[in-house]
C-alpha cells in the first residue's frame, strides 16, 4: 500500500517537474542587468532590483504571506523589467505592484489586503492609483499571464523527490526534519534571490544547486543524489558548477549583512540608531566555512583555503549540521 | 469590443455578467465573461486573475476553454468557449427524470475533469450544478475557477471559506485548512446523489449547524475512531449520535447497486478515506459505460 502511494506521487511529482520546465522553457531566459559596481549611482537599476527584491522580501513576512507569494513577485518583477525600460524610480512601484498580484494568485481572499491598506502598510511611498495603473499595465506586458516556475516550486519538487526516494537520509542528522530542511534551503534561496546574480541561472538550476550544497553539509551521497536529480533535469554540468558558484557568493554577502539585521534585534540603541547602514558586524566567519569548504574542494581551489580545509576536516557531519541550523 | 458581436445575457458569475457573443470573423459562438473594473479600489479581482492563470493552463475536454482575455480601461473580458446550459437548468427541464446513463456520462465526465485539475495540482473548490456546463452533444465541462486555486507540495493551510453550503464537505465545515483534492471529492458525491435524483440535492442546509445534522443523519455521526483528529478542527462540536438506518435503496431509489457503493466512497466523513477522482473513475459502476463517453 505504502509503495504504492510511494509510487503515485512519484508519478505526481514528475508531472510537476514536467509542467515547471515547460514553464521554464517557455518563458525564461537570462537577464542581464549592469554587473554591480562599485561606483554605485543612482541611476543602476541592478541595485534598485536588488533593494527592492530585499524590500518585498520583508513585505513578505510583514504581510505573513506564504513563501511562494515571494518568490512569485520577484519572477514577475524581473520579467516585466527584462521586457520594459523601466527607470529606476519605478523599480518599487514595480517590485510593490508584483507582490500585490502574486498575493492575489497565491493567497487567499482572507489574507489580502485591500489595495488601500497594502499601500499604506508596504509604506512605498505610491499612491493606491499608481499602483492599480501598474497593475493593468504589467498585466497586459505579461499577456495575462503569470503562471511562471518560480525557483522555489523547483526547489519543492526536487526535496519532495528525494525523500520519496530516500526516506531516510536525515535519519543521523539529529532534529532535523524534511520540513525544518526545506525551511532552510527556502530561506537561503531567497538570500540568493536577493542578489542579481542569480537571475544568470535558471530556476531549475538555481533549485539544484542549493539543494546540492545542502545535501554536501550532511550527506556522503550527496554527489550521486545530485547527479540523479541533474540527469533528470538535463542540466548541464559547468552550468550547475557555475550556479554552486553564484549561490555561494550570495549566501556569503547576504550572510555577512544579516548579521546586522541579528544584531539590531538585539536592545542596542546604537544599532537601532542606523537602520538604513546595513554594515557587516564583525563576527567570526566559521558557519560560513564550514558551508562553502565543499564547494571550494569541489573546485580544487587549494589556493585559498587549504588551512580552513584541515580545520573543517575535524567537523562532524552533525557539527556542519548544527552551524547551518543556527 | 470590435472583435465579438454581443447577443444575449446568459447569467451572472460569481464576479461578472455573462453574454452569449458571436466572432465576427469565424462565426464562433463564444460566452464573454464580463468584469467591471471602474468603481473598484482593489483593482483586478482576485478571483478572476486565479482564473484566467489556472484556465490557461488546464485544457481538456472537460474543462470549459478559455480563449482570450480583453481588457479596456474600463472592463476586463474573458473569452470562453460556448456551452448551452448548466447542469441546474439542465435539472430545471427534465421534471423530475432523468436517463441513468446520462447520469453515467455526466459523473464520469465530472470525475474525469476533476482528475484532471487534480493531477495538476489545482483544486476547484466551488463544484456545485450551476458551475457544471453541458452542451447539445452531451459533453459537460467544469467552469467557473474564480474559488479554485493551485496547490503546492508542502501542505499549507488555506482558507475553510469555500465551496456553497450544500456541497461543502464535512472536515471544512468543521473549519478544517488543510485540505486537499478531498474537498472536491465530497462535492461530486453530492453532486452524483442529485444527479441520479434528476436534481434533488442531497444535503439542502440552511446553515452550516443543519447541514452538519443533514449530514450526519444519513451517514451516522463519525466519531474519533472512524475519523481521527476530527475533535480537533477549529470549530469543532460534538453533535448527537443518530441513530442511522439508512435506506440507500430509498435515497436514491433510481441508483444500481453499483452506483451507490460508489457514491459512499465518495461520502466519507474522514477526508483521508474519500476516494479519489482516479480511483472513482476505475470502479465497476462504470464497467458498462457507453465507449464514446469513455473515449471522450
Amino acid at each position: 500500500m505504502r509503495k504504492c502511494q510511494g509510487r503515485h506521487s512519484n508519478q505526481q511529482l514528475l508531472r510537476m517537474l514536467g509542467d515547471a520546465l515547460r514553464k521554464e522553457c517557455a518563458r525564461w531566459s537570462t537577464r542581464s542587468y549592469p554587473l554591480p559596481s562599485k561606483a554605485a549611482s543612482q541611476e543602476d537599476v541592478g541595485l534598485h532590483r536588488d533593494a527592492t527584491v530585499k524590500y518585498l522580501a520583508d513585505l513578505n513576512e510583514k504581510f505573513d504571506f506564504f513563501p511562494e507569494t515571494f518568490f512569485l513577485s520577484v519572477t514577475i518583477l524581473d520579467q516585466f523589467i527584462s521586457i520594459v525600460k523601466a527607470k529606476p524610480r519605478h523599480i518599487k512601484l514595480i517590485g510593490v505592484t508584483a507582490l500585490y498580484l502574486a498575493a492575489k494568485i497565491k493567497e487567499e481572499d482572507e489574507v489580502i489586503p485591500g489595495t488601500l491598506e497594502f499601500v499604506r502598510v508596504s509604506a512605498c511611498g505610491c499612491s493606491q492609483a499608481e499602483v492599480l495603473r501598474m497593475e493593468r499595465c504589467m498585466l497586459d506586458k505579461l499577456s495575462w499571464d503569470l503562471s511562471f516556475a518560480t525557483p522555489l516550486d523547483f526547489l519543492h519538487v526536487f526535496h519532495a523527490l528525494l525523500f520519496i526516494n530516500v526516506p531516510h537520509l536525515l535519519d543521523n542528522c539529529g532534529h532535523m526534519t524534511p520540513a525544518r530542511q526545506l525551511t532552510l534551503v527556502t530561506a537561503k534561496m531567497e538570500r540568493c534571490v536577493v542578489n542579481r546574480l542569480s537571475l544568470q541561472h535558471a530556476p531549475s538550476t538555481l533549485a539544484l544547486a542549493l539543494l546540492s550544497l545542502e545535501l554536501e553539509l550532511f550527506s556522503p551521497n550527496w554527489l550521486s543524489i545530485t547527479y540523479t536529480l541533474q540527469k533528470m533535469v538535463q542540466i548541464d554540468n559547468d552550468e550547475l558548477i557555475s550556479c554552486r558558484e553564484t549561490c555561494a557568493k550570495c549566501l556569503q554577502s547576504m550572510a555577512r549583512s544579516n548579521r546586522y539585521v541579528y544584531a539590531s534585534k538585539s536592545p542596542s540603541p546604537a544599532a537601532k540608531s542606523t537602520p538604513t547602514k546595513r554594515r557587516r558586524v564583525v563576527q567570526d566567519d566559521d558557519d560560513d566555512d564550514d558551508i562553502y569548504y565543499g564547494i571550494k574542494q569541489l573546485y580544487e581551489d587549494n589556493s585559498t583555503c587549504s588551512s580552513q580545509a584541515r580545520s573543517v576536516e575535524e567537523v562532524s557531519t552533525s557539527a556542519a549540521l548544527r552551524a547551518i541550523v543556527i | 469590443m470590435q472583435k465579438y458581436e454581443r447577443l444575449e445575457k446568459i447569467g451572472e458569475g460569481t464576479y461578472g455578467t455573462v453574454f452569449k457573443a458571436k466572432n465576427r470573423e469565424s462565426q464562433e459562438i463564444v460566452a464573454l465573461k464580463r468584469v467591471r473594473l471602474d468603481d473598484d479600489d482593489e483593482g483586478v479581482p482576485s478571483s478572476a486573475l486565479r482564473e484566467i492563470c489556472l484556465l490557461k493552463e488546464l485544457k481538456h475536454k472537460n474543462i470549459v476553454r478559455l480563449y482570450d482575455v480583453l481588457h479596456s480601461e474600463k472592463k476586463l473580458t474573458l473569452v470562453f468557449e460556448y456551452c448551452d446550459q448548466d447542469l441546474k437548468k439542465y435539472f430545471d427541464s427534465c421534471n423530475g427524470e432523468i436517463d441513468q446513463d446520462v447520469v453515467k456520462s455526466f459523473l464520469y465526465q465530472l470525475l474525469r475533469g476533476l482528475e484532471f485539475c487534480h493531477s495538476h495540482n489545482v483544486l476547484h473548490r466551488d463544484l456545485k450544478p450551476q458551475n457544471l456546463l453541458i452542451n447539445k452533444s452531451g459533453d459537460l465541462k467544469l467552469a467557473d475557477f474564480g474559488l479554485a486555486r493551485a496547490f503546492g507540495i508542502p501542505a499549507r493551510c488555506y482558507s475553510a471559506e469555500v465551496v456553497t453550503l450544500w456541497y461543502r464537505p464535512p472536515d471544512v465545515l468543521f473549519g478544517a485548512k488543510l485540505y486537499s483534492t478531498s474537498i472536491d471529492m465530497w462535492s461530486a458525491g453530492c453532486i452524483f446523489a442529485e444527479l441520479a435524483n434528476a436534481g434533488r440535492p442531497l444535503f439542502p442546509g440552511n446553515d452550516v449547524d443543519d447541514q452538519l445534522k443533514r449530514i450526519f443523519k444519513l451517514l451516522g455521526t463519525p466519531t474519533e475512531e472512524t475519523w481521527p483528529g476530527m475533535t480537533q478542527l477549529p470549530e469543532y462540536k460534538p453533535y448527537p449520535m443518530y441513530f442511522v438506518n439508512t435506506n440507500w435503496p430509498q435515497v436514491v431509489p433510481q441508483l444500481n447497486a453499483r452506483g451507490r457503493d460508489l457514491l459512499l466512497g465518495l461520502l466519507v466523513c474522514n477526508p483521508g478515506r474519500r476516494i479519489s477522482a482516479e480511483e472513482a473513475m476505475m470502479h465497476s459502476y462504470f464497467a458498462d459505460l457507453n465507449p464514446s463517453v469513455k473515449q471522450g
